[in-house]
């Protein structure tokens, strides 16, 4: 049985682009039809795709997930590598998220220092004066460093 | 006019940047110092240093360095940026607010998922199955997830 693009979307749950992005990228691989040239797929490639969301929603990346692939087409199992991928995600990430919930933070309590003080008239030696003055905001630590 | 001038490393120490950020806001001319004549080196006054601690502090709240750029413009223009600065910053907690959400259902996808598979040996690879850890995830509902195919697929290419 071969598959269209579309029906092989369909049946995963994603867009057509979506399909035909991935086999740009070599993670499907299908056939050509002999008379028209459409892309056919097999049930390996439902398999296949349904796999590539799944270890996408866990956060892998699709160079992550074209590794794991490849182990798998060697004969090895890829086991390992998911461990390994996965903790390093949940590491970085857990890191990230401390970052972005104390920008969160430092944001919503500037914000609500602000609605009590007024515009600038007019530009005298200051950019911005609310901006300015968030240099006095007790919650904001004075931490400077990498871009 | 003022007559101390400082060195991209002497700006960068005095502000606690690098001096790589300090070269990089003066590429794309959120700094303009002027050349030294003689040796061609950038040299930076003391408005620059007020300004590189202005741009700092407004990248700590979350303003974009292109959102810094309009909000000095602006005031340069004579204008006040107030309104915009706050626009800006009402927006972006929204929008931060529902990203950081959803980094936070990863992070909790990801815990579990490793828990999960602590329990649960290596997989022995054959035809049918990739591996058998990410299959034994529930697989994520059909259809919702079509407009992160998109992004993602703008963002990988």
């Amino acid at each position: 049985m071969s598959i269209k693009v579309k029906d092989l979307a369909k049946r995963c749950g994603v867009s057509g682009d979506c399909v035909r992005f991935y086999t740009k990228i070599g993670l499907l691989r299908p056939v050509r039809d002999p008379e028209n040239g459409y892309k056919l797929f097999s049930e390996q490639d439902v398999r296949r795709l349904k796999f590539i969301r799944i270890a996408k929603y866990l956060g892998f990346t699709l160079n992550e997930i074209e590794m794991i692939i490849e182990s798998h087409d060697n004969g090895k199992t890829p086991c390992c590598l998911v461990r390994e991928f996965l903790r390093g995600h949940i590491e970085a990430n857990r890191k990230q998220l401390e970052k972005q919930m104390a920008l969160q933070e430092r944001m919503e309590k500037t914000w609500e220092r602000w609605t009590a003080m007024p515009d600038c008239v007019a530009a005298e030696h200051v950019f911005c004066r609310l901006i300015e003055a968030a240099a006095e905001f007790d919650f904001l630590a004075p931490k400077e460093g990498d871009d | 006019m003022s007559q101390i001038s400082f060195q991209v490393k002497e700006l960068a120490l005095r502000c606690n940047v690098s001096a790589d950020t300090v070269r990089y806001y003066a590429k794309i001319g959120l700094l303009q110092p002027e050349r030294d004549s003689e040796s061609g080196y950038k040299r930076f006054d003391e408005k620059d240093m007020k300004r590189l601690g202005f741009i700092r502090r407004a990248k700590s709240l979350g303003y974009t360095l292109n959102e810094i750029k309009q909000i000095i413009e602006e005031s340069r223009k004579g204008k006040s940026p107030c309104p915009m600065v706050r626009d800006l910053i009402q927006r972006r907690i929204q929008s931060h607010r529902h990203r950081l959400e959803e980094q936070m259902e990863l992070q909790k996808r990801m815990e579990e998922a490793l828990e999960r598979w602590a329990a649960m040996p290596d997989g022995i690879p054959d035809g049918d199955s990739v591996c058998v850890l990410i299959e034994s995830i529930e697989n994520p509902c059909h259809g919702h997830r079509e407009e992160d195919n998109q992004i993602e697929m703008i963002n990988q290419r």
